[in-house]
């Protein structure tokens, strides 16, 4: 089923393609039958933390490996930081990443594992030290790092990707394990990497996470981009509705009344009226209220959750 | 390659795969002290044999062997892992040029191996040099100059069958892609496929990678100190049949491990 949620940008529409970061033409991914990503078209602009999120099994993942150029497109192309994933040598010494979790030698130490990364990847052992402290394992970088719990891996995970002091950041759910100070740390750490430059794609399927953070959307299911655009842009955020609050129930009533009567929904819940109108309304609901002896003391605009217009989008394609 | 050869070495000193050196040391060890605390009780043409120029490298035959074997499960197991632990993703983001790292791991573990066998090779002969007097044992024939050259011969072709496991190893972990699968496919296949065909179509048989290795091992001359049995390959056609082995088996890890996707 084709869904009906058009996606806001496509490639080439909104940067040329020297301005984006990723780009994808008809990415395509078949196991056997399946096709883990289905000519997938989309694009990441520079400069951004641009959210990736679906369902399981919408492609999140094998779309990150294709980027990465650790599996092989079955057909369609890519370009990261201006170079096809063809050819990986091209650019991932300016990528770093963190994919399906961390993966380290159990046996060596926090920081072993980072320098043997660095080595291999011919980075500044320098920055090991400043690394380990950025992601909170000072103090845990010389432990073997099958003591570690899956948060500090993770973190672990985090200061690998950083060794090239890359370009692009690809995380593959990179709140995984983390306790919630954690995840904080995580976030501000995210928002600093944007702040300083740096293009950061980040596939989650913590909606909430990726709502705080992400500039730029990319919405998966089926293997298919039912949405690649800016995050304020998605499809049901902006039109929301209103809530609006006034001096006493009775005129909260008024307020229904007069919403409906312009056929708009209007519930009361929690002591406010709910409407689902758009933003233009409010300035004649104000005043059609003031004419009906009610007075607005709290009128403002509400954009429903990235969790909401995910289920939204979600529910359109179903 | 160069940066993957480097980055390989801190995770040799992982205590896994030091055990490697520490079994192929304690077992030649044994091995040696072994044959020479029974030379008495022995057939008397070893008896004789042990007197001789050969009587060195044919003591320390049969611990080369298990060397050999060890090197394999080696290999194995530590290139295996790598699928099982996911860490091979992590290397390529950081060096995506496949054949590059793979090649500068296994050049790394190839060095180690051979740095290995031959320190365990030393050891062994001082345990020999030890013992061997004790058992009345005459050593100034071992290091004359037949014997020095025959004790050399035999670390080059020590050297040159640690290379051809080292590159069987990698092939057998790059097609299983897990440890255990992967030593449990080069065991079978030595002991078990080779040998039954061996038995079975000897003719073929005796062509097959481990006999050939085992050839080039023994230098073609099988000791009777050893127990070994000789095939019927000279060991300049098994050093050039070993050779297409070691390229074939090269090719076919390298294209693999090059143009498979890395799930793992």
């Amino acid at each position: 089923m084709t869904p009906d949620v058009t996606p806001v940008a496509t490639p080439g529409t909104l940067a040329s393609p020297h301005q984006s970061a990723i780009e994808t033409h008809d990415l395509t991914k078949r196991f056997g039958e399946r096709r883990a990503v289905d000519a997938l078209s989309i694009q990441v602009p520079r400069g951004v933390i641009a959210g990736l999120v679906g369902p399981n099994g919408a492609g999140k993942t094998t779309t990150l490996r294709l980027l990465l150029g650790l599996i092989r497109p079955t057909g369609g192309d890519a370009v990261v930081l201006g170079q096809s994933i063809h050819h990986p040598r091209a650019f991932m010494h300016r990528v770093g990443a963190l994919i399906e979790g961390p993966a380290f030698y159990p046996t060596l130490s926090g920081r072993t594992n980072l320098s043997t990364l660095a080595t291999l990847g011919r980075h500044r052992h320098a920055d090991i030290t400043e690394l380990l402290q950025t992601v909170g394992l000072a103090d845990r970088g010389r432990d073997m790092s099958r003591t570690y719990s899956l948060g500090m891996k993770q973190r672990l995970g985090i200061a690998a990707a950083l060794l090239s002091d890359p370009e692009l950041l690809i995380l593959d759910e990179p709140a995984n394990g983390l306790d919630p100070p954690g995840i904080i740390e995580m976030r501000e750490l995210m928002r600093r990497l944007r702040d300083g430059g740096k293009t950061l794609l980040v596939s989650s399927h913590l909606l909430a996470e990726v709502d705080q953070i992400a500039d730029w959307l990319i919405v998966l299911v089926g293997g298919k981009a039912v949405y690649c655009g800016p995050a304020a842009s998605l499809p049901g955020r902006q039109s929301s509705g209103m809530l609006v609050a006034t001096e006493s129930p009775a005129q909260l009533d008024v307020v229904v009344r007069i919403a409906r009567d312009r056929g708009y929904t209007a519930v009361v819940e929690s002591g406010q009226a709910r409407i689902a109108a758009p933003s233009s309304f409010a300035g004649e609901l104000n005043r059609l209220a003031m004419q009906a002896g009610a007075t607005l003391v709290e009128l403002h605009q509400v954009q429903s959750t990235l969790e909401e217009s995910f289920l939204q989008i979600i529910g359109s394609i179903n | 390659m160069l940066a993957a050869f480097m980055a390989e070495w801190p995770k040799i000193r992982r205590r896994s795969i030091l055990l490697a050196l520490v079994a192929m040391v304690g077992i030649t060890a044994l091995a040696v002290g072994v044959t020479l605390a029974r030379i008495h009780r022995r057939l008397l043409e070893q008896q004789v044999l042990i007197n001789t120029d050969v009587g060195l490298t044919g003591t320390l035959q049969p611990s080369a062997t298990l060397v050999a074997v060890i090197v394999l499960i080696t290999i194995a197991a530590v290139l295996g892992a790598d699928w099982t632990q996911g860490t091979w993703r992590s290397l390529l983001v950081q060096e995506p040029g496949r054949l590059r790292l793979l090649a500068g791991r296994v050049l790394a573990l190839l060095l180690y191996m051979i740095i290995s066998a031959v320190l365990t090779v030393g050891l062994g002969t001082l345990v020999a040099m030890v013992v061997a007097p004790h058992e009345g044992v005459n050593t100034a024939t071992w290091w004359d100059s037949t014997g020095t050259a025959d004790y050399l011969a035999f670390l080059g072709n020590l050297v040159l069958a640690v290379v051809g496991w080292t590159i069987f190893g990698t092939l057998v972990a790059v097609l299983v892609r897990n440890p255990a699968g992967a030593v449990g496919a080069a065991i079978a296949w030595l002991f078990v496929i080779e040998g039954l065909a061996n038995q079975v179509w000897s003719t073929v048989g005796q062509y097959l990678p481990g006999r050939i290795l085992s050839v080039v091992l023994t230098g073609g001359q099988a000791s009777v100190l050893s127990n070994a049995t000789s095939t019927g390959v000279p060991y300049s056609t098994a050093l050039l049949i070993a050779g297409l082995y070691a390229i074939g088996m090269a090719v076919v890890a390298g294209a693999s491990f090059r143009y498979r996707d890395l799930t793992a």
